[in-house]
């Protein structure tokens, strides 16, 4: 008890203490920010992740200006088991805290959603504003009559595909491998904002402490709840008592206390409880509790894949601008695989200063007014941050090597990692080795072939990356040049994401630190790592497209972003897989500009197969690898992935090709070949095939039963409905091995 | 890229809107929020005649502690005067530049 009150204690001076920015500051090229840590002890992750909202500084190009005092949702935390620091507010706009824990512990999150409400637009679902449907909306002036005003968003948006409800959240631990039920990476809550009167808000911090630590103590004695009524009675009627109050309050037409019957939230809850199910709404708080997985407890077909992974807001219709807003953080899941890293690198009497020094990189995309809302985009996309910095400045020491954890939380840009600047005599550099991807280290095979110096990766949103990076003898500064993209084939002009000041101390590294080169010293592959064998129980094919916009004036309609042809209806469960099962899937996308990038939670996959129809050998009729639009025998790799194949969480779908049928095949879609028809379109007598991009994925569906999502990882696409709701249930008794 | 601006309506010895005048750009997305606990307030355009068009920014008023909806995103560069369409003598202006 005595440690809840002290946390309580903290907790209220931190609130009262709100920062209020007077000058923005945004100057790229500043010392990068450390992300404060909440770190496990003891076997368990305890800290509070606290949702708040405060005045941050924005830059709206990558020179920093314009810069502006912009009103940001945010994280802040700490760890509940060490001294408290307060939480720094610099006017950045930093990540939330970084997790990090250990493969096999439990971790003990007490969320707090305490954002004032009426510092944003469109907070709450539009529908308590009396609107026809719960969508956020936005008008501009009419360019030929600027007293009449016209409707920009949500056109042909519906809900629950839309921009909508902003300071309602979740948290989604993406790349964990942990139940998505009740209290663990369950993306299906609704987290209100506490109850807020002037500077009091409900439930109460206090409150909510000693409520979680009861609800964690039973969590760690028996696991991740099954039924809401294994919580503290206390708890349940005071979020019962929250959402009713709730309900006979919130606006409704500019009155408050007005809401019909049919948008109040307790009733959907009873509705849910009734019927033994978890519910999905809670007012300003939420205990996340659940183990990670340890493949060596023997307790489970999979283990978490130690490395580094991230935690971000998660619900459906707002998590582009929450995770503009920052709302975000790395998740740090240590394991043998850490552990052979630092032992390989740690300082001995023959390895002076030696040590792995470890710099966990947030790349963020921050913006606060998302274009959609907007008549037309102004200046392209939001500028990358690092830890909340433009271009910020990584210091080593010359012949160092450091270990970063590279985490992509940008909502829509992919950054390809192209190379660092050459400086001084000899054109020295920093160079790079990749070690791991999505969190899951590379077999030293893969860490040869595709690991090698300097070799460019392309980080899709919600990618990471670890990369072993060594600092040149030669001191200066190297800047880190990126291609950013939504492309699977980035082109265009570098930018600088960061710069590598190389700069020299009196502790001078000795021999000088280099890449693991033998086989013996890489950390060994987990065999709950080892590719994936055995009967393929289900082959399934989704196919992403996007029908694009017709533009934002007169009768346009916003672009669709679907799969297999349809929006997420927040319902329907769109694939079903059986407990223990393997599948292979075939992912395809059907987009010419976007290669939109896939996300499953909860299991990670293996790709064996990626097909590229815009590589400059499938789009060459006189290479042998050419794709040609006439047959469709011929659109599938040219060279096969070979084992060991790659985990990943999040893969961007090649985008899709679309070729001019000449005249002599068909100018009319009935007349066309048989075998080209799906992926044909004519118009005026010119046809057009569209040749998709595709791979192939195998994953294993183990552990966990239950509801959970894939989508495309372009967060506005999400948000707008390119998701799918999927479920894993125990396999029938005939579908069991009985030998 | 743009930004959100945001127009706090405060009332201590008189109702007034903060900032105004809003400076603004095209594009950006503004809106009001209404710190004022005792009564709801409803800003709308000032015509060329003086009269009030009430549904120019939003369809409803703005309950007490609320905010507005829609956003307003400005198309064109102009100087929009409004006014409480509710209450008297309250004003305010957006620069759009």
């Amino acid at each position: 008890m005595r440690r809840f009150l002290l946390i309580a204690t903290v907790v209220v001076l931190s609130t009262v203490s709100a920062y209020a920015q007077q000058q923005p500051i945004c100057a790229p090229g500043r010392d990068l920010l450390t992300v404060p840590e909440i770190k496990s002890k003891n076997g368990k992750l305890q800290g509070v992740v606290m949702l708040s909202d405060e005045q941050r500084s924005l830059a709206s190009s990558a020179t920093g200006s314009p810069c502006n005092l912009q009103q940001l949702r945010f994280f802040s935390g700490y760890s509940t088991q060490d001294p408290v620091t307060p939480w720094p507010h610099t006017g950045d706009i930093l990540p939330g805290p970084t997790l990090r824990a250990h493969v096999g512990d439990m971790v003990e999150i007490a969320f707090l959603n305490q954002v004032n409400t009426s510092n944003f637009p469109n907070t709450l679902d539009q529908g308590e504003q009396g609107k026809t449907g719960p969508c956020d909306v936005s008008t501009a002036t009419r360019t030929n009559n600027p007293n009449q005003t016209r409707q920009i968003y949500p056109r042909n948006d519906s809900y629950p595909n839309c921009l909508h409800g902003s300071s309602t959240a979740n948290l989604h631990f993406h790349g964990t491998h942990v139940t998505p039920s009740t209290t663990g990476d369950n993306v299906l809550l609704f987290i209100r904002p506490a109850l807020r009167s002037g500077n009091t808000v409900e439930p109460s911090t206090d409150f909510v402490m000693q409520q979680f630590g009861e609800v964690f103590r039973q969590c760690e004695a028996y696991g991740s709840p099954q039924q809401w009524s294994q919580l503290p009675a206390t708890w349940t009627d005071s979020q019962k008592q929250l959402l009713q109050k709730y309900d006979s309050t919130a606006p409704y037409k500019g009155v408050n206390g007005a809401l019909p019957a049919d948008m109040k939230l307790w009733p959907r809850n009873d509705a849910r409880l009734a019927k033994g199910q978890w519910p999905q709404y809670s007012v300003g708080a939420y205990p996340y509790c659940f183990k990670v997985p340890d493949y060596a407890s023997g307790q489970v077909k999979m283990g978490q894949a130690p490395g580094t992974h991230w935690y971000h807001a998660h619900k459906h219709g707002s998590t582009a601008l929450n995770v503009g807003n920052g709302m975000t953080g790395a998740f740090i899941i240590e394991g043998p695989y850490d552990e052979s890293l630092r032992n390989f690198y740690k300082e001995t009497a023959t390895h002076h200063n030696w040590g792995l020094r470890e710099q966990v990189l947030v790349i963020q995309q921050l913006e606060t007014a998302l274009n959609l809302l907007s008549p037309t985009n102004r200046g392209g996309p939001a500028p990358l941050s690092v830890n909340g910095r433009l271009t910020p400045v990584v210091s080593m020491k010359p012949n160092q090597v450091q270990l970063w954890r590279i985490v992509n939380t940008s909502s829509r840009n992919f950054v390809e990692f192209d190379s660092f600047t050459k400086h001084g005599q000899g054109g020295q550099t920093v160079s790079w080795r990749q070690i791991a991807q999505d969190g899951v280290q590379f077999s030293f095979t893969n860490y040869q072939r595709i690991g090698t110096i300097n070799g460019k990766f392309n980080l899709a949103t919600g990618n990471r990356a670890d990369l072993l990076v060594k600092a040149p003898a030669q001191e200066g500064d190297y800047a880190l040049q990126v291609v950013q993209s939504v492309s699977d084939l980035p082109t265009g002009t570098p930018t600088t994401l960061l710069t590598v000041r190389v700069k020299a101390d009196d502790k001078k590294v000795d021999p000088p630190m280099d890449f693991i080169a033998q086989e013996t010293d890489f950390p060994k592959l987990p065999a709950f790592l080892a590719d994936i064998t055995g009967p393929i129980h289900m082959k399934r094919d989704l196919d992403f497209d996007t029908t694009p916009s017709s533009g934002r004036s007169g009768k346009g309609q916003m672009p669709l972003h679907e799969i297999n042809g349809k929006l997420f209806d927040g319902h329907d469960v769109d694939q079903t897989m059986y407990l223990d099962s393997t599948e292979e899937w075939t992912i395809s996308n059907r987009t010419i500009n976007i290669a939109h990038p896939f996300h499953i939670h909860v299991n990670p996959f293996q790709i064996i197969e990626v097909f590229q129809p815009n590589t400059a050998a499938a789009k060459d009729p006189t290479n042998p690898c050419y794709a040609d639009p006439t047959k469709p025998a011929t659109w599938k790799p040219c060279t096969k992935i070979t084992p060991p194949y790659v985990w990943w969480d999040v893969f961007a779908i090649p985008t899709a090709r679309q070729d001019a049928l000449p005249s002599t095949v068909c100018t009319e879609l009935d007349k066309c070949p048989a075998d080209i028809k799906d992926f044909t379109a004519c118009t005026n007598g010119t046809c057009t095939v569209t040749i998709p991009g595709y791979f192939k994925e195998r994953s294993r569906y183990v552990d966990f039963t239950g509801q959970y999502v894939l989508h495309c990882h372009i967060l506005a696409h999400e948000d707008r409905g390119m998701m799918e709701l999927v479920q894993v249930i125990p396999p029938l008794p005939s579908q069991l091995d009985h030998h | 890229m743009a930004i959100q601006l945001m127009i706090r309506i405060n009332r201590n010895s008189t109702v007034t809107f903060n900032p105004d005048p809003l400076s603004a750009n095209t594009l950006d997305q503004i809106f009001w929020v209404n710190n004022d606990d005792t009564e709801p307030h409803w800003p709308g355009l000032v015509k060329s005649d003086g009269n009030i068009n009430p549904t120019f920014f939003m369809p409803n008023q703005i309950a007490p502690g609320g905010d507005s909806s829609p956003i307003f995103s400005p198309s064109t560069a102009a100087t929009l005067d409004y006014a409480c369409s509710l209450h008297s003598g309250e004003t305010g202006s957006i620069i759009i530049s």
